[in-house]
């Protein structure tokens, strides 16, 4: 038996539909896609030109000229996130807890626009050096370390770096890590800023990028769309959380994961299904209790059409009875922040009675044959819900959460 | 041209998956010559090297035999000796 039940009592996010929870749900509610022409690259050279940015953003607004030279977008958004979720959990930090705390994140690229910067003053500029701040900004697990040092967090902490899995793995080990006692609370997520020249030209290559938007399980879908942002949560010992009056937003039960053994791009329906037969076992869930699925759902022809399979095959017949959406098509894809803003959208959908839609949605492909909630959000309620990730290389993290 | 074309695309097929080129024709089915999307992927990147164009992904999604790539290579190419040189190589 688990030693202590997981809930979570914050939550933080900044993404191209909102820069914190309330915005961010307030579109994705409304079916409201936020993807738009790239404005923070030059995209003539590339062969498309969208993404979800989050717009109109300024660093200034959030960090001062001294903490900003540390700091890489992608650990901008992260620590803007968490300051979120840390608010909203009204957590007191004294020595006791921060011992206490653990930090997961999750990143797939790290610092890309730093690294961009320094390569093309090398390269480009042929200077002799780069910035000494290059290493510090560029490394994945920069935002947990900048998290810790900016709330003296002194528990265990650490960056997981699985592609577009990335934040569900690192939610997945905290989740474990506080439910086995080894932490009381852990800040864990994933942040991503994936939008540099170089690393637009590396997914240009991969010829998987909409050149216009993305249509998750439509048949007419032309790929993924980039997408930028963070998202974190707070998840506490429930009995901690109890004694101490916290909100609860919503309670994780269950992690499941895998890998396909099989392919560094093509997904195997086997594999995802396996992780979510385990996400509901190690939540002592039957598959009948679920009633909302956050799908993995990128709009490539590959996903969407494995990820069909692999619900089948884990639901059966009650696979018609689910409600899916893919939320990627409003918020594009954030690679290694997807599962945690993902997660963020589920809870939040569970909490509010209203399951966002597949936006962007033209007409059925007979391979994705599931009630994929196109267009229009639905009002509808459930107990239990799986929030899914499958990533390049055939690595699968999925989550059972709880409405509480 | 279309015989430097064909035989540019059986070279680098035959090379990357270690077989003969005698085996490789226009008719050739890219599944039963066991390319799979990566494969794709890497051989549109050297197409685009060895004749400096751009291929659409659409079209590079569309690929299903032998034939079909060097049609769209000899287009591509005809249609890039009927431009005026420019650096720009934008075809969304």
């Amino acid at each position: 038996m688990p030693k202590h039940r997981v809930v979570i009592t914050g939550l933080g996010v900044i993404a191209s539909p909102g820069s914190n929870c309330s915005q961010f749900w307030e579109a994705l509610s409304r079916g409201q896609p936020a993807i738009g022409p790239i404005n923070t690259v030059d995209c003539t050279q590339l062969r498309f030109k969208n993404a979800a940015e989050v717009r109109g953003y300024r660093t200034e607004k959030y960090f001062d000229a001294d903490q900003a030279a540390f700091l890489d977008r992608f650990t901008q958004f992260g620590l803007i996130a968490a300051r979120e979720a840390i608010q909203s959990a009204e957590l007191e930090f004294s020595p006791r807890i921060c011992e206490r705390t653990g930090i997961i994140t999750g990143s797939a690229m790290g610092g890309q626009a730093s690294e961009d910067e320094a390569f093309v003053d090398l390269y480009l500029r042929q200077r002799p050096r780069v910035s000494p701040l290059s290493i510090p900004r560029i490394m994945c697990n920069a935002l947990a370390s900048h998290i810790s040092m900016t709330y003296k967090i002194t528990g265990p902490a650490l960056t997981l770096s699985t592609a577009c899995s990335s934040a569900n793995h690192a939610i997945g080990q905290a989740f474990r890590m506080v439910r086995e006692g080894l932490i009381d609370l852990a800040v864990t997520g994933g942040s991503e800023a994936p939008l540099s020249f170089g690393n637009l030209k590396a997914w240009e290559a991969m010829r998987i990028v909409s050149p216009d938007t993305c249509r998750p399980f439509s048949n007419l879908r032309k790929g993924l769309i980039l997408g930028e942002g963070a998202g974190i949560l707070i998840l506490e010992n429930r009995e901690q959380a109890l004694a101490r009056g916290a909100r609860i937003f919503g309670e994780l039960v269950g992690f499941g994961m895998s890998s396909d053994a099989h392919h560094m791009t093509q997904p195997k329906p086997e594999g995802a299904a396996r992780s979510m037969q385990l996400a509901l076992e190690d939540g002592g869930l039957s598959a009948e209790a679920i009633g909302y699925i956050n799908a993995h759902g990128t709009g490539t022809q590959a996903n969407d059409s494995s990820e069909t399979v692999a619900i089948r095959q884990v639901f059966g017949a009650h696979a018609d009875n689910l409600a899916i959406s893919s939320t990627k098509s409003m918020h594009g894809h954030t690679l290694g922040a997807a599962g945690a803003i993902e997660a963020i959208a589920t809870i939040l959908s569970l909490k509010h009675g209203i399951f966002p839609p597949t936006a962007n949605f033209i007409e059925p492909d007979p391979e994705c044959n599931l009630d994929v909630i196109p267009n229009l959000p639905r009002e509808a309620s459930c107990e239990y819900a799986l929030s899914n990730s499958f990533a390049f290389g055939g690595l699968n993290a999925v989550l059972a959460l709880k409405n509480v | 041209m279309s015989d430097s074309v064909m035989q540019k695309v059986v070279a680098l097929i035959a090379k990357s998956k270690r077989i003969s080129p005698q085996t490789i024709t226009r008719d050739s089915n890219l599944e039963e010559l066991k390319m799979d999307s990566l494969d794709g992927l890497n051989l549109c990147f050297e197409l685009e090297e060895v004749f400096d164009l751009s291929i659409p992904d659409d079209r590079a999604r569309s690929f299903r035999s032998v034939g079909q790539i060097v049609d769209e290579i000899e287009r591509l190419v005809s249609e890039k000796s009927l431009k005026p040189l420019s650096g720009a190589r934008d075809d969304a």
